[in-house]
């Protein structure tokens, strides 16, 4: 499902070139749920930004089925990321002048699919809001905030779901609950989950870890490699 | 600090609302600097020239020959005097004819400045005193009329006369400012040859006289007490009459125009002040932990915003004198006056104004960052201190009323000012809130139309300021260039084809006859001869009258000048009686009939009984009633008819108004050649000078709205600067979620479009309101529904709107979608 080969990141910073990631290399079949793991600064929201495309890698490549994401321009990749790619971010991410119903409509209507509505309604009433669908953003608490992020993110019922650090500006008990409903979502849709944290307890409840520091793959980590 | 508010505005010289706030304080100091230029040039003029337009230090002027005595007066006081005469006659030549203004004078003309004849090689020669007897100077304009060239020979009443010069300045032509017809200047001598001057006849007779200033004003004490009715003495150039009043309100209209822009720009840079606070209120905090004093912080960003009100300042002066001189050629026919030299003053000013919408509209957002905590330097998440109502609005406010007092000048304009820009705003601001509120109704398809939606629906403060800004700027616009010119065709449509197009005047009772047999026996209708007397009102119900009684300015003109008054068996059937009796002069007692408008003007109401002054003899009668008259037919009618008798017969003369088609213009010239006192007045002519006046003053305050839609366009980019953070984030969700560049930028331009067509359609319908307003209360002209403006307006908003938010946002389109942070 994703198939990342030699992914390095190089920046020019006043000091000279600086190399956030080397290396990287790791395949994740469908329907797997890998945690990448790593300090503040290891480049863990580098890497995931470049395995969802959002931005580019300075070596290697990086692969979704069979769409070499690093040889495609930011509408090629976009358009990869509206079909087969979900998000849920630290964040949360929410467009502010739209509703929590219509946030989880937009990527349905990217697409195109005419059920846009009735779909999001659905999603919603699956994260418990269905009280909440004609409220804006600014009108929800973190953790519901959080909930529209999921429901969008898998909205378009993709194949891929990233997530970076889900909980991080949730408290503990809200943030258990949003990581049981992701994982709940996950499995009944069958899709591979790649989830960023430092938190190790919940990089646990996935299938694989990867360990980042300072830009690289610990070795440990790389053992598990398939 | 001075030193670090350089170093900041150097880095920051490129970022969005810096560029904003210059460009709004250029626009808006650049509107205001080209019209006050251009006025500051006018009124020099008027005043260093002041002697020299009037013809002398001190001038009477009179309708009937001036006595003696008064020549041997001032002849004893030791001043200059110069007599003229001036009255209306027509020119021909060949088979061509023009109607021209006739000036006659003697040997000592002129008193006060020169007159320059066009000599060889279009070098101008400076020549003095009058014509010889034979020969005539003209206006080049004549010439081009008749279509010759000088040294042709021109036919004035009885005389004969060779064009030996053509006019290039006219020292005394100041006055009047519109030139109707061009200006011959021929030597008094020949008049009384020419035989043009009859009784009756409307000849402006003038003693121009000039001298010491003590011995100037020992005369005037002299002749003052010796004036008799109509008679006028004066020191200064006539300011209060129509052309002057024109001026005036012309002056006034480019002030009004050139000030809407001013305020939008104002607005322009109160939002860019505003975000340029917001988006210091890190940096501000970092400077507090480092230890900088509140005061310091403070001291510094306006510091910065100081030296950029000065240099937007200094370069929107600059570009309002290019300006203004692109004023000065479009109005050049229109004011026929050669301009001195800009003084400092509307610089100054300016300069001044400049500096303090800076500082009225700039700095009150800037206090804010004097607020900011430097916990803030751990939280940025801290809400922006907050600043009172008082302290962001009042400043404006202030600044506002003091720029207008500055310009204008008079309390009751610039409350006219603020009351008519308020409630333009108001029309905006209300019906934008509605079609947004409709706008909220719709289901948006797709994901574009919801976000073009929901971009203004939910952002609708900023959506309501855009459209209302934007909106100023066309509806002037739109009301100037497409109003204005349908009303002029809809005067024009409304005057029937075979209205009369020429004005006989100046006919003598024993002319009448002649004059009809001669059209008839040329197979044209025999047309009406009415008489015509002047007189003076000089009571109304044994009450003197005088320009004191009156407040309206035409008013008080009417009353100092002579009524055409006329006497008729039978009323025409075109102006029926609104209020009174029937006409029935026959019963034999004294009655006046008079036009319902000039009544309510001076006062007049049914049965008061008025008193004229014709020929020094006192006529008295009662208005019988009220008479409504439709000017715009063109034909003859009079303020005030009274029942024969009243008025005596050996002061008329006549005037009629006939229908002639182009093609029989050689029988007129055969009139005027028979009868040379006659004097015809081709009423086509006339309208079109008229209407390229007015297309010319419309031209050049289009000019001056330029500014004032650049202006609204500022507001709009400051608008949008103000969402602009917001808009980026969305924008990178979106394409975090998949959507391409391509959508975005549909997104944005259906947002824009959007907006230009609410703008576009409120301003077309404020244009029209305003325009039917116009036709239907002040010109009583049918103006149609029908029409371009409903089809440019919203075409020119949504064109517009959408080319300039597509500038502002391109950020938007082209941001990336990694996320920071």
């Amino acid at each position: 499902m994703l198939e990342v080969q030699g992914v390095g990141k190089r920046v020019v910073s006043p000091e000279g070139p600086l190399d956030i990631l080397v290396d990287i290399s790791f395949t994740v079949q469908a329907g797997e749920s890998l945690a990448i793991l790593g300090a503040s600064g290891a480049g863990k929201s580098t890497l995931l930004g470049i395995l969802a495309g959002l931005d580019e890698p300075t070596h290697g490549g990086v692969w979704i089925g069979d769409q070499p994401l690093h040889q495609l321009d930011e509408d090629g990749r976009a358009a990869v990321r509206r079909t087969q790619v979900g998000f849920v971010f630290q964040s949360f991410n929410l467009i502010l002048s739209l509703t929590a119903l219509e946030n989880v409509m937009v990527p349905l209507e990217l697409q195109g699919v005419a059920q846009a509505r009735q779909r999001s309604e659905e999603l919603l009433y699956r994260v418990g809001l269905e009280r909440r669908l004609h409220h804006t953003p600014n009108h929800l608490s973190g953790g519901e905030q959080q909930r529209v992020a999921i429901a969008r993110a898998f909205a378009a019922s993709p194949r891929l779901l990233f997530a970076d650090e889900p909980t991080g500006n949730l408290d503990s008990a809200t943030g258990q609950k949003i990581i049981d409903l992701l994982f709940a979502l996950n499995r009944d849709q069958g899709a591979t989950l790649v989830l960023v944290t430092h938190d190790v307890e919940l990089a646990a409840r996935c299938g694989r870890r990867l360990q980042i520091e300072q830009g690289r793959m610990l070795p440990f980590a790389a053992e598990e490699q398939n | 600090m001075f030193r670090q508010a350089l170093r900041l505005l150097r880095r920051e010289a490129l970022s969005g609302e810096l560029r904003l706030l210059l460009a709004a304080l250029i626009i808006g100091v650049a509107s205001l600097a080209s019209v006050s230029f251009y006025t500051d040039r006018l009124a020099a003029a008027l005043d260093q020239r002041k002697a020299e337009w009037l013809g002398g230090d001190l001038v009477v002027s009179a309708n009937q020959p001036l006595p003696d005595r008064w020549r041997e007066q001032a002849e004893q006081s030791g001043v200059e005097q110069s007599s003229q005469m001036t009255f209306r006659s027509v020119v021909v030549s060949g088979e061509q004819m023009a109607l021209s203004e006739v000036k006659a004078v003697d040997a000592a003309y002129p008193l006060r400045g020169t007159l320059s004849l066009v000599g060889e090689g279009d070098q101008p020669r400076v020549v003095a005193g009058a014509p010889p007897p034979g020969e005539v100077w003209v206006e080049a304009m004549l010439l081009h009329k008749l279509g010759i060239e000088q040294g042709a020979t021109l036919q004035l009443g009885r005389v004969e006369l060779v064009v030996s010069g053509v006019i290039h300045n006219e020292p005394d032509r100041g006055t009047n400012f519109i030139n109707m017809a061009p200006r011959i200047i021929v030597n008094e001598q020949i008049i009384l040859a020419s035989e043009l001057i009859q009784p009756g006849s409307r000849v402006n007779y003038q003693l121009s006289l000039a001298g010491a200033s003590s011995a100037i004003a020992a005369l005037q004490r002299t002749l003052e007490p010796q004036l008799r009715n109509g008679d006028r003495l004066t020191t200064e150039p006539d300011r209060d009459s129509a052309t002057g009043t024109a001026l005036e309100r012309g002056q006034r209209f480019l002030q009004l125009v050139s000030m809407v822009g001013f305020v939008l720009a104002a607005v322009a840079v109160g939002m860019s002040a505003h975000r340029y606070a917001l988006r210091h209120l890190e940096s501000s905090a970092i400077y507090r932990c480092l230890g900088a004093s509140a005061r310091w912080v403070l001291g510094l960003y306006t510091t910065q915003l100081l030296l950029l009100g000065l240099l937007g300042s200094v370069v929107g002066v600059l570009l309002g004198y290019l300006a203004q001189l692109v004023l000065e050629q479009l109005l050049l026919n229109v004011f026929a006056v050669t301009l001195p030299a800009a003084t400092f003053t509307p610089l100054l000013l300016s300069l001044l104004a400049g500096l303090l919408i800076t500082i009225g509209f700039g700095l009150p957002p800037l206090y804010r960052l004097r607020e900011v905590r430097p916990v803030r330097i751990l939280r940025a998440d801290l809400p922006a201190p907050q600043l009172s109502a008082w302290l962001l609005y009042l400043p404006p406010l202030l600044t506002i009323v003091l720029l207008l007092l500055l310009q204008g000048g008079e309390l009751l304009l610039t409350a006219l000012v603020i009351a008519g820009v308020a409630l333009t705003m108001l029309f905006l601001v209300a019906g934008a809130l509605l079609l947004i509120h409709l706008a909220r109704r719709i289901e948006p398809r797709g994901v574009v139309m919801r976000f073009a939606l929901t971009g203004m629906t939910r952002r609708s403060t900023i959506a309501v300021l855009q459209i209302a800004a934007v909106g100023t700027g066309l509806m002037v616009l739109l009301l100037l260039s497409v109003v204005s010119r349908e009303l002029l065709q809809s005067w024009d449509e409304g005057i029937p084809d075979d209205a009369p197009n020429l004005f006989m005047i100046n006919v003598q009772q024993a002319q009448v006859a002649g004059i009809s047999d001669f059209l008839a026996a040329r197979g044209q209708r025999q047309p009406r001869f009415y008489p015509m007397v002047r007189g003076r009102l000089i009571a109304i119900n044994d009450q003197p009258v005088s320009a004191e009684n009156y407040r309206a300015d035409r008013a008080r003109r009417l009353v100092q000048r002579e009524f055409n008054l006329s006497w008729t068996e039978s009323l025409q059937a075109s102006s029926p009686i609104v209020s009174g009796e029937p006409w029935r002069p026959a019963s034999g007692e004294a009655i006046w009939s008079v036009e319902q408008g000039i009544a309510e003007e001076l006062g007049i109401r049914l049965n008061d009984r008025l008193t004229y002054e014709i020929a020094g003899q006192p006529v008295e009668g009662r208005v019988a009633n009220l008479r409504l008259v439709d000017w715009d037919t063109f034909q003859v009618n009079f303020f005030v008819i009274a029942a024969p008798g009243m008025l005596d017969p050996h002061q008329a003369t006549y005037i009629s108004a006939f229908h002639l088609d182009s093609a029989q213009q050689p029988l007129l010239v055969e009139l005027v050649r028979n009868h040379p006192n006659l004097t015809t007045i081709d009423v086509a002519a006339l309208l079109q000078q008229i209407r390229d006046i007015i297309l010319q003053v419309t031209r050049s305050v289009e000019f001056v709205s330029l500014f004032t839609l650049a202006a609204g366009f500022l507001v709009l980019f400051a608008a949008v600067q103000t969402s602009m953070d917001e808009r980026l984030r969305e924008s990178r969700i979106l394409r975090v979620l998949g959507a391409s560049r391509r959508e975005i930028l549909r997104a944005l331009t259906t947002e824009f479009a959007l907006l230009g067509l609410i703008a576009g359609t409120l301003a077309a319908l404020g244009a029209w309101l305003v325009g039917y307003l116009l036709a239907d209360q002040l010109f009583r002209l049918d103006y149609q529904l029908a029409s371009w403006l409903w089809l440019i307006g919203p075409l020119a908003g949504v064109v517009g709107m959408t080319a300039a938010g597509i500038w502002a946002t391109r950020r938007v389109v082209a941001v990336s979608p990694m996320m920071k942070g």
